[in-house]
């Protein structure tokens, strides 16, 4: 799983920095009364990155290395789902509806780890993650009755 | 509407107590806690923006669009009116993409059938059941509702294919399932980019706009506005009549009354004839330069039911404060063509949609007989 946090980390941090790379070398920057929205639009995006890296930093565990494979077809085909569902011209993918920027961030505020449900079972992955997002020892996490969920556990 | 994000709270509580309740031992107070921290750091900015909507001397407005009007809105349908409203938005949002949405749908079938933890069901389910909710308030489904529901589908698509894998594994064939499951989504992707090649590639703004939207102002938003811009000064108020507050934005102008869009006038609530006189005294006390009336149907959604006195009002108040001065023609595909000032002589209407611009005759104040309208 930490393989996971630490691809969703480098993902989010490389979006905000490509953002900001192309709203400062836009060709036309901005004018007259649009140079105050912009600096509120930018106030935005700091807070915004301020509250993630408060987030990320604080309460959740930091990431690791970025390699470790570990990415299965499962994972990786619900990403390119959510991707292109995203951009369908049908769901105003193309007009960039606010509910596009609102809803990603929102539920991995809220949510445990999303993608940990997907994470391949066949070599017990999650059941190595499960302990650390209880904070127990793997040890002590292979007592616990939830850990009956785990494959490596069942039958 | 918006408010519909609240079900991604509940979303938030019940994985908190779910998480709580597999915890080993239970420590309720640590559970009530941490649903108390996730209420606070939800209602924490709403707090801050009702703080800063008072310090305007406009929390009485927002209470009122934000839940009056809302409460309102969200009740103008029953439930028996759902399907018709339901399944053309269905038909459209797959329209493109009907194989992601019919594999995700099987994911959630195989979540159940197929061997996946507690904490994966549940929160999969839950997901699923919140998003559900979200799109539901009102009965509207409006196409980009639907993109609440996206991660849950986008999550059930990977569900689907990770299920086969786990038969695959089970049936002692984890490399062929495997790469069935690979084969079988590429082939997916591929048709998606292959049906949608010119959309994701190569079409146009405008037609792309034509495609999805018909006959409806969007391009000729931006002519209209154009003028206006260059026919105004920056303090000059204008007003649109219609659902359309692009021109404003395109325009760089303020609109001379609050609704910048006019389907809650439409709706059939016991707000939409205040919200009529409301829009009337405004427009009548700022009188402004430039009034654009929108003769769309999508720009105004009229009801069977509808109350159509406004459109009265704008016949007499057009013919006796402003004077005709631009006509803009909307074709089926969008594209638009204006005649403004001296060529409207010649002009012949053809059939299609049409926005009409008008200047105000004199600065002085003007106002049409009210007969019913104001109290």
């Amino acid at each position: 799983m930490k393989t996971l946090t630490s691809i969703e980390l480098y993902v989010v941090a490389g979006g905000w920095v490509l953002f900001f790379l192309v709203f400062l070398t836009r060709p036309r920057g901005a004018r007259g009364s649009w140079m105050a929205s912009d600096r509120r639009s930018l106030a935005g995006m700091v807070l915004q990155i301020a509250a993630l890296a408060i987030v990320r930093g604080g309460l959740r565990t930091p990431g690791t290395g970025f390699v470790g494979a570990g990415l299965g077809v499962e994972i990786t085909a619900a990403a390119v789902a959510f991707a292109l569902l995203s951009v369908d011209r049908w769901v105003m993918g193309i007009f960039a509806h606010a509910t596009h920027f609102v809803l990603l961030p929102a539920l991995r505020t809220m949510a445990p780890a999303p993608l940990d449900a997907l994470e391949p079972q066949t070599a017990g992955s999650s059941c190595r993650s499960a302990p650390r997002r209880r904070g127990v020892d793997e040890a002590t996490w292979c007592l616990l009755p939830a850990a009956r969920d785990c494959d490596r556990f069942v039958g | 509407m918006k408010q519909h994000g609240v079900f991604f709270l509940l979303l938030g509580i019940a994985i908190v107590l779910w998480d709580e309740t597999r915890r080993e031992p239970r420590d309720l107070r640590l559970a009530a806690k941490r649903v108390a921290l996730l209420m606070a750091g939800a209602l924490t900015p709403v707090a801050l923006l009702i703080a800063v909507l008072a310090g305007q001397g406009v929390v009485e407005r927002f209470w009122f669009w934000t839940f009056q009007g809302a409460a309102q809105y969200v009740s103008e349908l029953s439930l028996s009116d759902a399907p018709t409203t339901l399944l053309p938005s269905v038909r459209i949002i797959t329209r493109a993409m009907l194989p992601f949405w019919i594999l995700g749908g099987v994911g959630v079938l195989l979540l159940l059938l197929v061997r996946w933890g507690a904490d994966a069901r549940f929160f999969l389910s839950a997901l699923f059941a919140a998003s559900l909710l979200a799109i539901s308030p009102g009965l509207y489904f409006r196409e980009h509702y639907f993109i609440l529901l996206l991660p849950s589908v986008a999550l059930f698509v990977g569900v689907a294919l990770a299920s086969l894998v786990r038969i695959g594994n089970a049936a002692g064939f984890p490399r062929s399932a495997r790469l069935l499951s690979v084969a079988f989504f590429g082939a997916m992707v591929l048709q998606y980019v292959a049906n949608e090649r010119e959309y994701l590639f190569s079409m146009s703004a405008d037609t792309l706009g034509g495609t999805l939207y018909g006959s409806s102002p969007f391009r000729a938003a931006i002519d209209i506005a154009g003028y206006l811009r260059e026919h105004t000064n920056p303090d000059d108020r204008i007003a649109v009549l219609g659902s359309e507050p692009e021109i404003y934005f395109y325009a760089d102008r303020t609109s001379a009354s609050g609704y910048i869009y006019t389907y809650p006038l439409m709706e059939r609530q016991k707000y939409s004839s205040r919200m009529k006189d409301e829009m009337i005294r405004e427009i009548e006390a700022a009188h402004p330069k430039y009034l654009v009336f929108v003769q769309v149907p999508t720009s105004w959604l009229v009801h069977p039911q509808s109350d159509l006195k406004i459109f009265s009002w704008i016949e007499r108040y057009t013919s006796q404060c402003y004077e005709l001065i631009g006509i803009t023609e909307i074709d089926s595909i969008g594209q638009s063509h204006s005649y403004w000032e001296g060529e409207l002589k010649g002009y012949k209407p053809s059939p299609g949609n049409r926005v009409y611009t008008f200047l105000r005759k004199g600065d002085l104040a003007c106002s049409v007989e009210a007969s019913g309208f104001i109290p």
